[in-house]
């Protein structure tokens, strides 16, 4: 992983992506970037939307993450017709789960590429980069060990 | 006072096994202290006077039946409301088959809780456990054989049975509605205070499993905290791998939580596990419409269907 240009408080946000490949946003490249103020984006391409295990967004805060972007395709979109069906209910249980135990709702997004496409995955990033420094690092749920 | 229904059970005990339809009843017997109902399990006739029934037979018997699972005899088993919408559960899950179990409903009047007491000398005052002020099933959802009038109800309502106005005395169900409140107060702190707040519960779960183990919905053969080779957490008992598994296991349970509240009475640390069920059990009701767990054999889960007259949240 290149190094990335971190910010006056020498902190970049780490920024996980779990992608649906079918959904258009997942085309754009991220990873070529010049962009020195970009955050630390790292993204794992998923067949499906409704592959995305909710443990995985919990294992990314595990792991240090200081945000979890979800982006699956919209309703009546999936390329398989029906997995983003199945996992809408449990992105939203998720998420709620997440924000009772005192995760701050910036830091998870679910978005259905429909409310991507307008500004593009890079500037959703950089949104979510730019809410989430406002907050500082996560701590929840990051392992000790 | 509960004479007339140990009788009742003790009866149609001794009747499944001297005609050897079932090799096991599992039901209750007193215990060492007054305060103590303790599950029991019966083999032979001779030992059905041990059964007995008060208003301190807490415990969710459903889970048992899993240890029976491979038995080659019929299994019988007593069960309370709550309890009997664990055994719907099991059988949904395919970890039970209908015609290997015989259940038996029984009338309850709501338990006492222990805890509450301050007099041990005059028991009867003791006022119910919050779980069965918010009962919704006090009768049994499924059963074979009914014992003390009750009859079976797959719809929220009053106790029925012989105890049924002592049961409306005691109010059992009177919260029913409010069930939600404590997980929305909760809910409605700011993010720090609850982050504060778990964070603590987090420090004090000794991640004994005691949760896990008793609860209906938790059936998985293979439980993800028992192998490390699943890596999804260390072993070691610290806050955010305890944090993780109180996540985990309350998703885990979503959908089939069947708010029997077992898993908060036996948590040793106290932690309060219910409010997030319940948090689960609201959002459930909220985006995938109304849903309760355990009630018809043949329902679809919310989580594992998907019906498209219902909007996707975002």
């Amino acid at each position: 992983m290149e190094s990335h240009v971190q910010n006056s408080s020498g902190w970049t946000p780490l920024i996980i992506g779990l992608v649906c490949e079918h959904s258009p946003s997942s085309i754009v490249s991220w990873h070529e970037s010049n962009d020195p103020g970009y955050p630390d984006f790292r993204c794992l391409r998923v067949p499906c939307a409704g592959r995305i295990n909710p443990q995985y967004i919990l294992r990314a805060f595990q792991k240090g993450a200081d945000a979890v972007l979800v982006a699956g395709c919209p309703s009546g979109k999936c390329h398989y017709p029906s997995g983003n069906y199945y996992v809408r209910h449990r992105l939203q249980l998720i998420t709620e789960l997440l924000q009772f135990m005192g995760m701050e709702k910036e830091r998870i997004q679910v978005k259905w590429t429909d409310s991507i496409e307008g500004e593009g995955l890079r500037e959703t990033v950089r949104r979510i980069a730019r809410e989430v420094e406002k907050m500082g690092p996560n701590k929840l749920f990051k392992e000790e060990l | 006072m509960n004479q007339p229904l140990i009788i009742e059970m003790r009866t149609i005990a001794q009747k499944l096994l001297a005609a050897r339809t079932v090799g096991t009843i599992i039901g209750w017997e007193k215990g060492s202290r007054w305060y103590l109902t303790p599950p029991a399990f019966i083999h032979n006739e001779d030992q059905v006077e041990r059964l007995y029934f008060d208003r301190f037979a807490v415990n969710n018997l459903a889970k048992y039946l899993l240890d029976y699972r491979d038995s080659d005899k019929k299994v019988a088993v007593f069960v309370k409301g709550c309890d009997s919408r664990g055994i719907i559960r099991l059988i949904q899950d395919n970890q039970l088959k209908k015609e290997n179990i015989i259940v038996i409903g029984i009338p309850c009047a709501g338990m006492y809780d222990r805890a509450k007491a301050e007099d041990p000398e005059n028991p009867h005052d003791l006022p119910l456990l919050n779980k069965c002020l918010e009962c919704r099933y006090p009768n049994p959802v499924y059963a074979d054989h009914l014992v003390g009038e009750v009859s079976v109800s797959s719809e929220p309502g009053r106790p029925t049975g012989i105890y049924s106005g002592f049961a409306t005395a005691q109010s059992v169900g009177s919260t029913a509605d409010r069930r939600f409140e404590a997980a929305d107060t909760l809910n409605s702190l700011p993010s720090g205070q609850k982050a504060l707040l778990w964070q603590t519960h987090a420090e004090r779960c000794l991640r004994c499993y005691a949760c896990r183990n008793i609860c209906p919905a938790c059936n998985c053969a293979g439980c993800i905290f028992d192998s490390d080779r699943k890596q999804w957490t260390t072993k070691a008992a610290l806050q955010s791998a305890n944090s993780f598994f109180l996540v985990t296991r309350a998703m885990h349970a979503a959908e089939r939580c069947v708010e029997c509240g077992e898993c908060e009475r036996v948590c040793p640390a106290g932690i309060p596990l219910m409010s997030l069920n319940r948090l689960v059990t609201k959002e459930i009701n909220r985006t995938c419409g109304a849903y309760d767990a355990g009630i018809e054999l043949e329902s679809s889960l919310p989580l594992s269907h998907f019906n498209l007259a219902v909007k996707a949240g975002s």
